[in-house]
Parts: C-alpha cells; sequence; structure tokens
C-alpha cells in the first residue's frame, strides 16, 4: 500500500523492470530488497524468501512492484536508476540485469520494408523497421528469456553432499532420449566427421571445451574487431548441443555426437546479429575446411510468400551438390505466438537447398514460437527438442534455453552420427536420411516437417 | 550530396558466367550502372574473387538507386540487399 511517505520519497525518474539475482536462497534476499525498496518490515515478509517459488508479491501504486522467485533467489523488480545503484551494492545480490527481450528483431531492414510482389503479411506480424515491433511479441519474447533464466537457476544450483556432482554427472538429457541417443548408446559419437557451427562464437575457456576450439585452425571470426571467443552465450549453447562431450564437467551429457570434429565460426557479434556477408564468409571458410555439416542457429523473420534469398540458395545448392556435398541446417525461427497466430519458416531456413529446423517441447508437441509451413516458399524438413534445452553457456557454466535455435544442432549433431555410421552418403543422401528417420510429433507436418530426428540404432 | 550506398549480394546466370568472356561482360554492365570506377571494381575483384568464380555471385556497395537497374541487367539473377541475421 502506498503511503504519504513512499509518495515524497519517490524519484520522477521511470522505472524498468529488472531481474536482481541474489547469491543464494536466503531470507536476507527480501531484506535486502526492503531495505532499499522500503516495502515494509516485520511478520509479512519472515519466511517469503524461502519458502515458495513465487510466494512474495507486492505493489505500491506508483511505486514499487516485486516478484520473488524465491526457489531460485531471482527476484523481478521495477527500479529507478538510482534504486538500481543502490541495491547492487547490497552484499546479497550478485547481479541485476534488465528484463528484456533478448532481441527485437528488426524483421526486414530500411531498405526492404515494402512487402514484395504477391506476398502477404501473416497474422499479427508486422515489420519492426522503420515500424516498431508488435509489444506482444517483445513481451513474449522477453518471457521466454525471464522464464529460461529463472528454470537455469532452478535446474542448475551446485552440486552438494558426497557423491552429488557424480550424480550429477551421470544423468542424462531428456532431449538425447528423445532423439534416440538413452544414457547406454554406443552405437556412433560423430567421430572424424567436421561439423561447424556458425553463430557467436564459443567460450573458449568453458570446462567442457577447453582446448577443443583454436582460434585460427578450427576456429574463425568474421566479425569485425571481435574474436572467437562468445561474448553472448548463444553459440557456446548451440555447440554444447553438438558436440558437449559425453562426460561433463557438472551436469549429465547434453551433446548429440562428442566425438565430431568441431569447427566454430563466429558471424554474429556479441550482441547476437550478423550481416549476411560474413554469414556467407563463414559459410564459404567452413565448406573449405571439409565440414560436411553446417549449423545455423540463426535467421530473419519473412513474410508470407516473400521469396527466399537467392544468395543463401546459390551458395546451399552449390555446396549441397558439390562432390560429397555439404549439408546446411538452419533454424526455422520463433515468430510464431501459438495458439493465437503462426509465422512462416524464416529466412535463410526458407531455402529449399538448406534444411528448415522446427522445435518440440518435451511431450512431443510443436514449441509455441515454432515457425511454420505457411506458403510455398519454406516449409519445415525436421524437428528437435528446443524447449528447456540444457547445455554450455559462457562463464563456464551451463542454461536451460528455448528457440528453434536449439533444435538445429540436435538435428546437426545427428547427422554426423549418421554420417559417421554411413561415410560414403552425400550430403542429399544424408539429408534423406535424416527425414526417413524419424519418430512422429504430435503434430503436423506444417509445423514439425517428416518428424522428430532419431540417431542410428 | 553523395548518394547512399547500400551493400548488394548480386547472383549471376550460371549459363551467362559460364559463357566465354561472359563474366567479365557481366562485370562491365555492373559497373556501368552501379558507377563503379575502375579502382572500384578491382576492389571487388580483390574481395569477391573466389566468390564469384565459385559460386557465380558478387557483392559490392552501390548506390541504391541503381539496384533496380541492376536486376534488368540480363544474367543477373537476383541482387539481395545485405541484410542482418539474428542468433534465434
Amino acid at each position: 500500500m502506498a503511503s504519504g511517505a513512499d509518495s515524497t520519497q519517490r524519484r520522477p525518474t521511470k522505472k524498468a523492470e529488472y531481474l536482481v539475482v541474489f547469491h543464494k536462497r536466503s531470507e536476507r534476499n527480501l531484506s535486502a530488497l526492503s531495505r532499499q525498496l522500503k516495502l515494509g518490515t516485520g511478520d509479512e515478509l519472515k519466511g517469503a524468501s524461502t519458502a515458495g517459488l513465487q510466494l512474495f508479491e507486492r505493489r505500491i501504486p506508483g511505486a514499487a512492484r516485486v516478484k520473488m522467485f524465491a526457489r531460485v533467489a531471482v527476484a523481478a523488480v521495477d527500479l529507478t536508476p538510482d534504486e538500481k545503484t543502490s541495491l547492487a551494492k547490497e552484499s546479497e545480490v550478485q547481479m541485476i540485469v534488465r528484463n528484456e527481450v533478448r532481441r527485437i528483431p528488426p524483421y526486414f531492414d530500411a531498405g526492404s520494408t515494402a512487402l514484395p510482389a504477391g506476398a502477404q503479411a501473416a497474422p499479427g506480424f508486422q515489420p519492426a523497421t522503420p515500424i516498431p515491433p508488435d509489444p506482444r511479441s517483445a513481451y513474449l519474447l522477453g518471457f521466454r528469456d525471464a522464464i529460461d533464466m529463472i528454470s537455469s537457476r532452478a535446474l542448475f544450483q551446485p552440486p552438494a553432499g558426497p557423491g552429488a556432482l557424480a550424480a550429477a554427472q551421470a544423468s542424462h538429457s531428456w532431449c538425447l532420449d528423445m532423439v534416440g541417443i538413452p544414457p547406454a548408446y554406443a552405437k556412433a559419437s560423430g567421430k572424424g566427421v567436421k561439423v561447424a557451427v556458425l553463430d557467436t562464437g564459443l567460450d573458449l575457456a568453458h570446462p567442457d571445451f577447453r582446448g577443443a576450439v583454436v582460434e585460427g585452425v578450427n576456429g574463425m571470426s568474421f566479425v569485425n574487431g571481435q574474436s572467437v571467443q562468445d561474448g553472448h552465450g548463444h553459440g557456446t549453447h548451440c555447440c554444447g548441443v553438438v558436440a558437449g562431450p559425453a562426460r561433463t564437467a557438472a551436469v549429465g551429457r547434453y551433446g548429440v555426437a562428442p566425438d565430431c570434429h568441431l569447427y566454430v565460426g563466429k558471424v554474429l557479434g556479441d550482441g547476437g546479429s550478423g550481416y549476411d556477408d560474413d554469414i556467407i564468409e563463414g559459410i564459404t571458410w567452413a565448406a573449405d575446411q571439409g565440414a560436411r555439416i553446417i549449423s545455423m542457429s540463426l535467421g530473419m523473420a519473412r513474410y508470407v510468400n516473400s521469396p527466399y534469398p537467392a544468395q543463401y540458395e546459390r551458395l546451399a545448392s552449390e555446396l549441397l551438390n558439390d562432390g560429397d556435398g555439404v549439408l546446411i541446417i538452419a533454424a526455422a525461427g520463433n515468430e510464431s505466438e501459438r495458439p493465437s497466430s503462426t509465422a512462416p519458416v524464416g529466412s535463410p531456413a526458407c531455402c529449399p537447398s538448406i534444411m528448415a529446423v522446427a522445435a518440440v517441447d518435451l511431450k512431443k508437441l510443436v514449441a509455441w514460437f515454432s515457425c511454420c509451413k505457411m506458403d510455398n516458399i519454406g516449409e519445415v524438413n525436421i524437428s528437435a527438442p528446443g524447449v528447456a534445452v540444457v547445455s554450455a553457456f559462457t562463464g563456464g557454466g551451463y542454461r536451460s534455453l528455448s528457440g528453434t535455435s536449439m533444435a538445429t544442432p540436435h538435428v546437426s549433431g545427428l547427422a554426423a552420427l549418421w554420417l559417421e555410421t554411413q561415410p560414403k552418403l552425400k550430403a542429399m543422401d544424408l539429408r534423406n536420411t535424416l527425414t526417413q528417420n524419424v519418430i512422429p510429433a504430435s503434430a503436423t507436418p506444417e509445423d514439425c516437417g517428416a518428424g522428430i530426428g532419431q540417431a542410428p540404432r | 550530396m553523395e548518394e547512399a550506398k547500400r551493400k548488394v549480394h548480386i547472383v549471376l546466370s550460371k549459363q551467362a558466367v559460364q559463357s566465354e568472356g561472359g563474366m567479365e561482360n557481366l562485370l562491365k554492365a555492373i559497373a556501368d550502372v552501379a558507377n563503379l570506377d575502375a579502382e572500384a571494381c578491382e576492389k571487388i575483384r580483390a574481395r569477391y574473387g573466389a566468390r564469384l568464380a565459385r559460386f557465380g555471385m558478387l557483392s559490392a556497395e552501390i548506390p541504391a538507386s541503381s539496384i533496380d537497374r541492376l536486376r534488368e541487367i540480363p544474367g543477373v539473377e537476383a541482387v539481395e540487399l545485405d541484410t542482418i541475421k539474428h542468433a534465434i
């Protein structure tokens, strides 16, 4: 409830929503918030910090709004810049991050805002430049990121007690089970197969990848002024799904092809975006290194009936059919908002010669954000787990993320397993093998293509 | 005032690229339409020569007003703007 004192002490500066991450679960967390935000004291706060996932929510009209996710030691709080500064000084607080979207996609750049001839906008789908993005989309994307962060905190509490680390290491990602890799799986590991991940780079110092990638050898940056070291996290996560080790530093196995020969091309900057020119350079580099599989968890939204990008199709078709061939696998896109609306497969995944990957969840249902076939340009070819996917992240830790970005490296890893077991497969045959060895998803072919990709048995 | 330039990816038809002198003629036509001088052409060759030879496409920064005219050159299959892609 607002008091006169609260009102007079409030600064007129604009508030923004932040996630306050505490060092550990403790009753002192809420006390720290209370000290800085004047939430009140006494019995009403006692126990609220530790008892449940979201036991404490307080709204003071015109002032603070606090949601305490106590079990994971995270609070969502509206703060002014001054409040943020003072709260950051509290010893209980580990970090304060803006609760914002990881990206608000400029669906089309300023030079191509006009709809192409014959194209029509998907329902609820608008170009972001120069028109601002749909706030509903921005909220949903931000919500997805917040959930990812909170679930990561819940999943990755440091192992405690005798044998806890060994038990954690012995655990197994549900995603691997879904793609036909049970804990005792020994049919293939991707050995000898070169797979390139084109993304934001790799955390070279991550315990699960130490020494695996050397800049200038099997790691290369195409982003002006940045090294292959991942300053974003997305690339490290995708590399982890493709090639995370069979035995990890602190969690169970999450990598599909732990023995594949990983190549990392940084084509997206530390902000998570990059130019076509750099991506094309990265694709060419990967092919020159002998990569047979190129994994691209990147893209741009597309209007219904707008054409596929000719430069990517030329590149992909030439590589697919040249000699043994190179298979490019790309994320279908995250612009759907099911059940209210769906969006078409994005670019460059919409190219006929590029394999488009949709995301499914634990129940084999299509993920609410996953793009689908809505025209005769871009179709979904295959699907894979892409909701709450655990993998490596920058800083040496792990994160649970959701997106068709996470589904894509699962398929790339599966491609490496198939190529190990059938090394004479041409790229086109590999593509067919992947789509012929699937289990059904609880969705239509328009949503999930041939089905959920499977490892060789 | 100098006109704003855009980076574009120019995809050439395979037939035109493979015909004798076809690629040179195409490059000359592109340079004429986009008002590229000899120095600019040389830079493009140095930077994108391998891409051109291997995939029949090249990239260049050209005046925005010449994009549509580039598309009309026989042997030019497509002209695509250099856009931004995102980690998704």
